[in-house]
């Protein structure tokens, strides 16, 4: 399979000509593969969003070069070109329903395709596909953004990105501050795409979400990339789970209670299905 | 019954929007952890803000301490209420940690000498003396928010509410504000509620409300609420990971409790069956 | 992340930090007085020195002075221009029309130039080395007198000094805002003045509103903790005239009395 994005020993020092220069991602080499549903994860302050901000030409590496579907950025691009790198590229931020502006639902979500050149017709053709993909109802298409509730915004927002179509959508914690049946929605959304083709990468600290949909999974620390495996493997070793001060997915987190009092498991369980079938199957130590 | 706050016939309505409170009624226990929980929109953080009387009802009585809730026991009320909000950003009045804990001392004219006793005080208790002199744009959600609870009991309330305090803050953040809570309950004898939607910190309470579209749709012990894992969902809440495992064991003919169990009851139960296997 | 020095106070024990802020405050505009008493190279050498040994003082990386001048570049450089070509002199070496270049005009530019990099270079001091909740309790020190004519004192520092501890919170907004406009396919900064102007609204009307759910949320939990009117209340934070103030204003005399002397 191809590769949707490259990193070749990339570092980023932030305020590089300031006393308050931060080594912000260190010699970071990696590949993620295009149709995969990629997390990230670390802790606050480990270079997660510092990662994600660099596949979206956002940030420049400062050395090293960013390859995204087949374009590289390298700290000499010019920022002239960015524009039409970001294209196919989505970036879902967090809190993202502060950057919603326009007078009307519609409006605010044809501005991203209107920018990359759609006609009228067809950016509004594309927003109320997306808007439909975010569930939300037409009878709020013409209302202003603002006077919708919270979760709603949320959609209107992520519409907003996928009414550009990307190939890779990025996701920096796309839940946070949802109540649990917006968090469902929103991560049965990434799924979906997922599924359709597009290429996920999900910032999170919610390690449930990493064992219920990714397929791939990068661990910072202190910007560095410590761990790039499947998910299976990443918590496959407790310990240096929280060495890393990360958490175990609650499947695996209860299993290891269970090993602790000699319950026997072949493989670690990572989701809810697989820890049931573990113990209704049922072993013990001798 | 000692009840610290009591709610008759409330009712209430934003402007241009559908009824919200029609005739609600409820009461707190002094000394009680309560959460109250529903998805969003349904009506919690409203009705915090009613009885700490930054809303004003349309009809009915909330009674705080034995003080009803108007115009002029507004400071009473504020006295006996200390609340945590949702953003961490914005609490923060003061410029720096120090001069945030102080600004409720400063807002009661408390005098210099008491203030700065108070203030070291109350930083230590959360664990945020050796930030004094931070400013906010150098701490974590986590650690504004232990501000924001150290300027709180600076001015020693009896009640606590947590307004969805915890839903901006990551993990390790939210497991140290609750600890922190749970913690502070016990030494200066509050009563906690804890507005929320995250089940995890509904399951620290005693007694858990459910509002929906503001009715009280249950009051009830945790064990029986978290228990029904369909009407959670039907409500736009999640289950608690065990009654969760628990239905999905029972799903593979596992014999399971009939109540809720929490994760050392629900491990030992799993373990008892194992062993007679 | 952002390059806007002000309100990014930089820790630090140094002489100057721990000055009081009134005092501070009452220099800084001191020496930008004195600054228009300057008229040669020597007076504005001197001052250059003060400057220099006043930066030392602080103990801040020289760095942090100069990301506080360059976002004011642009507009030095225009006036620097402005007032070179437009200096009229008997024997110009260049004219044209009314513009025109001779060696006084350029000695003229120079002292412009050197009147603004000092005036932000003091100011950039000031807001270093000072906390803004002490720059809000300074302008409230100095401007209590007028309380006896109603004038609002307390309310005015307390909003100042809210003003000021949110302008990290709204610039690490406008950033975010920005990265998201962009990923969104906005070009800031870039095509014509008319498009400059359009790209602009996506970023102000978040911004705003943004700024205005703070300012709500903000007044609900100041109400919450008690928050009655600025006037009734006591003051956690008191700054008292120290020893090391008045040693900085005989300095500060000293150096005038040096400029006096030596001005044409």
């Amino acid at each position: 399979m191809d590769n949707a994005v490259e990193f070749k020993e990339v570092s980023h020092v932030y305020q590089a000509d300031s006393p308050m220069a931060a080594d912000a991602l260190s010699n970071v080499s990696l590949s993620i593969k295009a149709g995969s549903f990629t997390a990230v994860i670390g802790h606050t302050g480990s270079g997660k969003s510092t990662l994600v901000q660099h596949i979206n030409a956002l940030l420049k590496p400062t050395a090293g070069e960013v390859k995204v579907l087949g374009k590289a950025i390298t700290p000499d691009t010019s920022n002239k070109n960015l524009k039409s790198f970001r294209k196919h590229i989505g970036m879902v931020f967090q809190f993202p329903e502060k950057q919603l502006f326009e007078e009307t639902v519609l409006k605010d979500v044809m501005f991203g395709p209107k920018n990359y050149g759609e006609s009228e017709q067809n950016a509004e053709l594309l927003a109320k596909e997306a808007l439909n993909m975010v569930n939300l109802p037409a009878a709020n298409f013409n209302k202003s953004p603002f006077d919708l509730s919270g979760g709603q915004m949320r959609r209107v927002a992520i519409a907003g990105v996928l009414a550009m179509k990307p190939e890779i959508l990025i996701m920096d914690e796309p839940t946070a501050g949802l109540d649990p049946r917006g968090h469902h929605e929103i991560m049965n959304l990434a799924k979906r795409l997922n599924a359709e083709g597009v290429t996920i990468i999900l910032v999170t600290h919610q390690m449930n979400d990493v064992t219920n949909y990714a397929d791939d999974v990068l661990v910072m620390e202190q910007g560095k990339l410590i761990k790039h495996d499947g998910p299976r493997k990443v918590f496959s070793d407790p310990t240096w789970v929280v060495d890393h001060q990360l958490n175990l997915p609650d499947s695996a987190s209860f299993a290891l209670e269970l090993a602790s009092q000699g319950f026997n498991f072949n493989e670690l369980p990572m989701t809810i299905d697989e820890l049931a079938d573990s113990i209704a199957g049922g072993s013990m130590n001798e | 019954m000692d009840n610290i706050i009591r709610v008759d016939n409330l009712t209430f309505e934003y402007p241009e929007q559908e009824q919200l409170f029609k005739k609600l009624s409820l009461s707190i226990e002094r000394g009680s952890w309560t959460a109250i929980i529903g998805q969003n929109g349904s009506g919690k953080s409203t009705l915090a803000r009613l009885i700490d009387g930054l809303l004003e009802a349309e009809s009915g009585t909330i009674t705080v301490d034995g003080k009803v809730v108007n115009e002029d026991n507004l400071d009473f009320v504020r006295e006996s209420i200390g609340m945590v909000f949702q953003n961490p950003e914005d609490q923060f009045v003061g410029a720096t940690v120090e001069d945030d804990v102080a600004f409720g001392l400063e807002n009661r004219q408390v005098s210099r000498p008491s203030m700065i006793e108070t203030v070291q005080k109350r930083l230590k208790d959360v664990g945020m003396w050796d930030y004094r002199e931070s400013v906010p744009a150098n701490l974590s959600g986590g650690q504004k928010q232990r501000v924001a609870i150290a300027g709180i009991l600076a001015v020693n309330p009896k009640i606590l509410i947590l307004d969805e305090a915890t839903s901006m803050l990551d993990p390790k953040g939210r497991q140290d504000v609750l600890k922190l809570v749970a913690e502070l309950k016990e030494k200066n004898n509050l009563t906690v509620i804890s507005i929320t939607h995250d089940i995890d910190e509904a399951a620290l309470a005693s007694r858990v409300l459910v509002l929906n579209r503001g009715k009280l749709l249950v009051d009830d012990i945790p064990s029986n609420v978290f228990n029904d894992e369909e009407k959670l969902v039907e409500l736009g809440l999640d289950a608690p990971f065990t009654t969760r495992l628990a239905n999905r064991l029972s799903e593979r003919n596992v014999s399971m409790p009939d109540k809720y169990s929490n994760k050392e009851e629900l491990v030992q139960w799993i373990m008892q069956l194992n062993s007679k296997r | 992340m952002n390059n806007f020095i002000f309100g990014r106070y930089i820790p630090g024990e140094s002489l100057i930090h721990k000055m009081s802020p009134q005092a501070k405050l009452l220099l800084c505009f001191a020496f930008v007085i004195i600054i228009f008493f300057a008229n040669n190279w020597l007076t504005y050498g001197v001052l250059a020195l003060s400057m220099i040994m006043i930066v030392l003082l602080t103990g801040i990386s020289i760095l942090f002075f100069i990301k506080g001048i360059r976002p004011l570049i642009w507009l030095i450089i225009f006036t620097v221009v402005i007032q070179i070509l437009f200096t009229e002199s008997s024997n110009p070496w260049w004219q044209w029309g009314p513009l025109s270049i001779s060696a006084h005009s350029l000695i003229t530019g120079g002292y412009i130039f050197m009147r603004f990099l000092l005036i932000i270079m003091i100011s950039t001091v000031l807001t270093l080395t000072t906390t803004p909740l002490g720059i809000a309790d300074g302008v409230q020190t100095l401007l209590k007198p007028l309380k006896k004519l109603r004038f609002p004192v307390d309310t005015l520092a307390l909003m100042l000094s809210i003003a000021l501890r949110f302008v990290p919170t709204l610039m690490d907004e406008m950033e975010s805002i920005m990265n998201a406009q962009r990923s969104r396919g906005v070009d800031f900064g870039s095509g014509s003045i008319k498009q400059r102007i359009q790209s602009a609204i996506p970023l102000l009307v978040p911004l705003f509103s943004g700024a205005i759910t703070h300012a709500e949320n903000l007044s609900t939990a100041m109400d919450a903790r008690g928050f009655v009117d600025s006037e009734h209340r006591t003051k956690y934070r008191v700054y008292g005239w120290k020893k090391i103030d008045a040693l900085a204003v005989l300095a500060f005399v000293a150096i005038f009395a040096i400029v006096l002397l030596i001005r044409n």
